[in-house]
């Protein structure tokens, strides 16, 4: 579904940040980037929505509609299947597949890409002066026009999307609270129904728990493992802690100094050997603090 | 304190540079009171005009003047009421492209930012003087004297706002698909608002006492009889207008930073 080829990146101040990375995400992998902080985990995941472009290489999409820009990922055919429900008129002849480099486009057509792709973040980044369900309707910016955004007036679908989203991470009682009444946990969840009103097939995961404590960190935990199964999508996720990988991940993707050094199906080896593993990419002995510990 | 201890203590930072900056200061202070013709004992020589002075204004109040005193006064807070809502609306377009975080076009961010600094260096009564000049006397010139004058003031203190948002709330939206005008609408304007609307008060603030003074050069409000009554030495009549005027401000001021402090 995503693939890096020869990726760089090199600060404007001299950092750098990636070095050739060459990465292939498959659909429905729930990929956890672990290493060291400023190994280069966040630069690698703001690489694939263009937050921050890359210095050299591509970042492929495969099957995207060159019209829609809509993804339509490795199960082409369940993704037909799903837009006929959305949409009874769906054409399906009138789709135009192809592979996008997401690096080489701009404007528009950039804007309409990242709307296939989710992101959360360690601060939340929910609007906090917002109510939760304006929140999740700001997910639907890239479907609407410019001056329904503007005034905040969307769509009856929209809306229940909308609730249909804050619903599956089971916050739907919140709905008419103010974002800013809300704890960490809360928000967060939020900010998982944002990118699934956003109808997401892609979820960039930026250090999703790191300010949660133990018991809510295993509650978002679960709610994005949730999306990942049930919805099939897609969720590439910098965490901090291994047994967190090793619990709620597919794969483990292990950076240091913006070189991928390490990359395991999880189900193919045993955990005690990942962990042996994850010190060489660790440079050093793993401690408690590299745990979250038990539920 | 024993050898050991007073071997390692790292050598103590010299405070040279602390005496010679209070040189400077002091050096800054005594040539500008000098050069300005500022003298201490010219004060106490002419203490006794002062009270005489004062006594003239306030004792007795001229309380049979008050009455016409609240029209006049009631026109300044309007005109401070409408300078600063046509400054404020004018203010947050200027401000938004004048921050560099959001609109990264540097020769426009420079632009933008010499004119709110042109602006701001004309004074509200030079500007009144000049708006006089065009519009004719009465309070429709300090209106729009105000008017530049707090758009000035707004835009800046807002452009700064703009760019110290948090970027985080930024990323969420360009992540989402959004354009410009989604991020401005979505993850700027939320975080500057209630900043902006302080400004807006506290700019509403400054205009209630420039604009006690602007009917002076006959723009409009209670500095035209000021004026009159000046110029007829009639200081008892000049105390009382100073005297409710200054109420006026001290509730007006309670009020609005009150309202400010909710705010932010």
């Amino acid at each position: 579904m995503i693939k890096f080829v020869n990726v760089s990146k090199t600060y404007p101040n001299g950092t750098v940040a990636l070095t050739d990375i060459n990465l292939e995400i498959k659909e429905g992998e729930f990929v956890a980037i672990l290493g060291l902080s400023g190994a280069g985990k966040s630069t690698m995941l703001r690489t694939i929505n263009q937050i921050i472009d890359v210095s050299s290489g591509n970042i492929y999409f495969n099957n995207v509609d060159i019209n829609t820009y809509e993804m339509y990922g490795d199960d082409v055919e369940r993704e037909i299947k799903r837009q006929k429900e959305l949409n009874p008129e769906f054409d399906e002849t009138k789709l135009d597949l192809q592979e996008i480099d997401i690096t080489k486009i701009k404007g528009k057509n950039l804007r309409k890409m990242r709307s296939n792709i989710g992101m959360i973040f360690q601060n939340f980044n929910i609007i906090k002066r917002m109510s939760v369900i304006q929140n999740v309707l700001s997910g639907r910016i890239s479907y609407n026009p410019t001056w329904r955004t503007v005034l905040g007036i969307f769509p009856k679908k929209d809306k229940e999307i909308a609730y249909e989203a804050l619903n599956k991470v089971d916050i739907l009682e919140k709905t008419y609270h103010r974002a800013s009444d809300l704890s960490g946990g809360q928000m967060q969840r939020v900010a998982i129904a944002r990118s699934l009103a956003q109808n997401a097939k892609i979820l960039l995961a930026d250090e999703p728990v790191a300010s949660l404590d133990p018991i809510t960190t295993f509650e978002v935990m679960k709610f994005l493992k949730k999306i990942n199964v049930e919805d099939g999508i897609t969720t590439i996720a910098n965490l901090h802690h291994v047994d967190l990988a090793l619990e709620y991940a597919t794969r483990i993707v292990g950076v240091r100094d913006g070189k991928i050094v390490y990359d395991i199906q999880i189900k193919d080896k045993p955990e005690k050997q990942i962990i042996r593993d994850l010190e060489q990419v660790y440079g050093r002995p793993l401690s408690h603090d590299d745990f979250v510990g038990d539920e | 304190m024993n050898q050991d201890l007073a071997n390692k203590l790292p050598l103590r930072p010299s405070k040279a540079k602390f005496y010679s900056n209070i040189g400077l200061i002091l050096a800054i202070l005594i040539s500008s009171a000098w050069f300005s013709g500022f003298n201490v004992f010219e004060i106490f020589a002419n203490l006794r005009f002062a009270f005489r002075l004062l006594n003239s204004l306030f004792f007795p109040p001229a309380w049979d003047y008050a009455d016409n005193v609240i029209g006049p006064l009631l026109e300044t807070v309007q005109m401070a009421i409408v300078g600063s809502f046509v400054g404020a609306v004018l203010a947050f377009p200027a401000a938004v492209l004048a921050a560099n975080n959001f609109i990264k076009i540097k020769g426009l961010n420079t632009g933008i930012r010499l004119m709110l600094n042109f602006f701001r260096t004309i004074p509200a009564l030079v500007l009144a003087s000049l708006f006089v000049a065009i519009f004719g006397i009465g309070s429709f010139a300090g209106i729009v004297a105000l008017s530049i004058f707090s758009f000035g003031l707004i835009s800046k203190m807002t452009y700064e706002s703009i760019e110290a948002i948090d970027y985080g709330q930024v990323e969420a939206i360009i992540s989402l698909g959004g354009n410009k005008m989604n991020i401005l609408r979505y993850a700027i304007i939320p975080q500057v608002l209630p900043q902006y609307m302080s400004y807006t008060l506290y700019a509403f603030e400054v205009n209630v006492r420039a604009a006690a003074v602007l009917g002076y050069v006959g723009a409009g409000g209670v500095g035209q009889t000021y004026q009159i009554w000046l110029d007829l030495r009639r200081f008892d009549r000049v105390g009382i207008i100073i005297m409710i005027s200054f109420v006026a401000v001290l509730i007006i001021d309670f009020i609005s930073s009150s309202i400010r402090r909710r705010l932010v």
